[in-house]
């Protein structure tokens, strides 16, 4: 026999759920103004999580985004100062790449005399030699400081070189130079020049112009990593070689140099990467040491994007743990405030319905009292006049044969005996009487009751408990009210008890250590909750088919009351009815009597 | 026996009175404490039953007064409050002569009563 598993699971899951979910999630109540019950805790609950939420929640984004910021501007500030770095290495470097092809000019100046060099054929043998080694001149050519070119040798147009402007003053520090002209084509060409001789008058120059592949071999040396692009600007900012970035040479891309103090660094927008949200690039210009040009650097932003995307997967783990943090907090707390609210509220309720009841109980009192007594003089009335009724029959020969007539008044003064128990029963409800304290034994004041309901339990094989502790004291107060009390709830209790079911009384010294708790404890049938508020209210019967006036808990109630005590209920259907009676040790008779005479 | 009935119920009190005449008692009846006295002064009476509760002089005064002016007569209160016995316990005139009805009274109750009278 196997047994599907899939139910029991079910059950348990719903019971875990059961224990997760507070006290306060399925409370309903009416609240003015709206229609049908409110889950009043639980909307306060809701309001209470989305405030602590955007409470705790805003700041913490806002301070997500803040460190956020902060490190996206740090990253650019490192990631500038070292493009700035980069470019005056990368700068110093062509400064030396320069002096490279000043040091050759050098060596021409050492091995020949100015008047060798204007021979256009000792010319053509050093540009023959000279391109067999790693300085790659396209052409050499000696210049007067009118810029007339005195002898010229190599590649380019030779009115290229007649355009080279040489300085006014020719003095020794402007012995060496790099400087640039636009050629013939409209490409700019990149000289070095040394001064072979001067005096006051003139002055005699030998310039060499360097090949253009050699300067573009030597910067794409640097071209690594993340070094998108070197290029060399002039003093005007035009390109003097190609950029794959910004142009061919001659090209005039605009840089905003906000400041001439180089070298400098900046970020500027990519025009071949777009539409997305980082696509800049790094950008850094420096000037090259004893020239007029300047160099460039675009660097891609990619170490930038991996330390972004690191910060950023930081920044997410982070808050994602945070905001887990603070949900089970919030909560966590959340719940347990309102469960706090929940129970104080349910406490207050607890003591408004008693106290509700209590007066509600004396007015009952007061208006059973007032009907009952008003209602008296008429029974008396009635009473009288039947009976003198009955007295003319019966005292007069003529109609005492009539039985009809007899029997009819003798059924009105039934009657009004019958409404005059009642007006009796509702005055003892109502009215406070005296009680006559003497000490009790509490056991054996409930074993006599028992033995007036033995009968009717052992019919209904009712089994009867009883645990009287012997700490129990001797109680001082009214025996006959007490004994009344028990028997009412007691008959209540095997009235409510199936056959087979339990009674049980039990005591227990209250922790003030000035009254007793007795409890009339059955398994029956139980209270509906509907019921629970009435039944001590009088008339109020279930019993009505059976005889029941409704008289039986409110006369309880009333009786308790004078013995200074309380009486408790609590009842669940078809689980059973504990009443809790709370007894001083002992009856203040004197207080009583002054309580009762002013009602 | 010459009983005098006093109660401010003007009908209970005179079918009261009508109903012991029938027994053979010498019933006579007044409806409130001022006219009970003046009863009781032109005429001797044996008992007097008295309703407690009664607009100017109360039941207990009443008996007070009639007392003043027959010394032997016994009285018999009634009430409308139920509990009889807690009457005594309170009331300033504890002789253990009165007694104390509770009505509606039993005719029957209150001619034994009346009959206890005699045994004094």
């Amino acid at each position: 026999m196997k047994k599907l598993t899939g139910q029991p699971d079910k059950k348990i899951f719903m019971q875990a759920l059961k224990n997760i979910v507070p006290e306060f999630w399925d409370h309903r109540e009416r609240v003015a103004g709206k229609k049908g019950q409110q889950y009043i805790f639980r909307s306060k609950w809701y309001l209470l999580i989305k405030v602590t939420f955007v409470l705790t929640i805003v700041p913490l984004v806002l301070s997500t985004i803040y460190f956020y910021r902060t490190n996206r501007a740090e990253a650019i500030t490192d990631l500038l100062a070292e493009t700035r770095v980069l470019t005056a290495g990368v700068a110093a470097d062509m400064h030396i790449f320069f002096d490279q092809y000043l040091s050759t000019l050098q060596i021409i100046k050492s091995q020949y005399s100015p008047a060798e060099l204007k021979n256009r054929y000792i010319l053509k043998k050093i540009f023959d030699s000279v391109r067999k080694t790693s300085t790659q001149f396209s052409g050499l050519a000696i210049i007067e400081k009118n810029s007339s070119v005195v002898c010229a040798y190599g590649n380019n147009p030779r009115s290229d070189y007649g355009r080279i402007i040489l300085p006014e003053t020719c003095n020794k520090e402007e012995k060496r130079h790099t400087g640039y002209i636009t050629g013939s084509d409209g490409k700019p060409m990149i000289f070095v020049r040394l001064v072979l001789e001067h005096s006051d008058h003139n002055c005699l120059f030998i310039a060499g112009f360097i090949e253009p592949e050699a300067i573009a071999e030597f910067l794409h040396h640097f071209r690594v990593k993340e070094i998108l692009d070197i290029y060399l600007l002039d003093h005007n900012n035009t390109l003097l070689t190609e950029s794959s970035f910004l142009g061919g040479p001659g090209a005039k891309p605009v840089i905003n140099m906000v400041n001439e103090d180089l070298p400098l660094a900046f970020i500027t927008t990519s025009p071949k990467t777009s539409d997305h949200k980082d696509n800049f690039l790094f950008s850094g210009i420096s000037k090259i040491d004893n020239t007029q040009i300047k160099l460039g650097i675009l660097m891609s932003n990619q170490s930038f994007k991996i330390f972004m995307s690191r910060i950023s997967s930081h920044i997410i783990t982070m808050t994602f743990f945070s905001l887990l943090f603070v949900f089970i907090a919030v909560l966590w707390l959340v719940t347990n405030v309102v469960q706090v609210l929940y129970r104080a509220d349910k406490v207050r309720q607890v003591y408004l319905t008693k106290a509700a009841r209590n007066s509600k109980m004396a007015s009952i009192g007061q208006l059973a009292a007032g009907v009952a007594h008003e209602i008296n003089n008429p029974l008396a009335i009635i009473n009288e006049k039947a009976g003198f009724l009955m007295d003319l029959f019966s005292f007069q020969e003529e109609y005492k044969a009539d039985t009809r007539l007899t029997d009819a008044v003798d059924s009105i003064i039934r009657a009004v005996k019958r409404a005059g128990t009642i007006t009796h029963r509702l005055l003892g409800f109502a009215r406070k009487t005296d009680s006559c304290a003497e000490p009790i034994n509490l056991e054996e004041t409930v074993q006599e009751v028992i033995g007036f309901v033995r009968k009717e339990a052992e019919y209904k094989s009712i089994n009867i408990n009883i645990h009287i502790p012997p700490s129990i004291p001797q109680i001082i107060t009214d025996r006959g009210k007490l004994q009344q009390i028990l028997i009412n709830l007691v008959t209540n209790a095997i009235a409510a008890l199936d056959e087979h079911g339990t009674l049980t009384i039990r005591a227990r010294n209250n922790k003030d250590n000035e009254s007793i708790e007795l409890y009339v404890e059955d398994n029956g049938c139980g209270i509906p909750l509907e019921n629970q508020k009435k039944v001590f209210e009088p008339f109020f019967t279930t019993k009505a088919k059976i005889g029941g006036t409704g008289l039986g808990l409110a006369l309880t109630y009333g009786l308790i009351r004078d013995l200074h005590g309380t009486l408790e209920l609590e009842s669940q259907p078809d689980v059973g009815t504990t009443f809790t009676i709370t007894l001083p040790y002992e009856i203040n008779t004197k207080e009583s009597y002054e309580y009762s005479a002013g009602r | 026996m010459n009983i005098l009935l006093v109660d401010d119920e003007k009908e209970l009190v005179s079918t009261l009175a009508q109903r012991l005449e029938f027994r053979g008692f010498n019933a006579d009846w007044a409806a409130s404490g001022n006219q009970a006295l003046e009863n009781a002064q032109t005429r001797k009476y044996d008992v007097a039953v008295l309703d407690i509760k009664m607009p100017g002089i109360g039941g207990i005064e009443l008996g007070r007064e009639l007392k003043k002016i027959l010394p032997e007569i016994r009285i018999i209160f009634c009430t409308g409050y139920g509990q009889t016995k807690n009457l005594s316990d309170k009331d300033s005139m504890q002789d253990n002569e009165n007694i104390y009805l509770s009505k509606p009274v039993d005719i029957n109750i209150l001619i034994e009563k009346l009959n206890m009278t005699p045994e004094k």
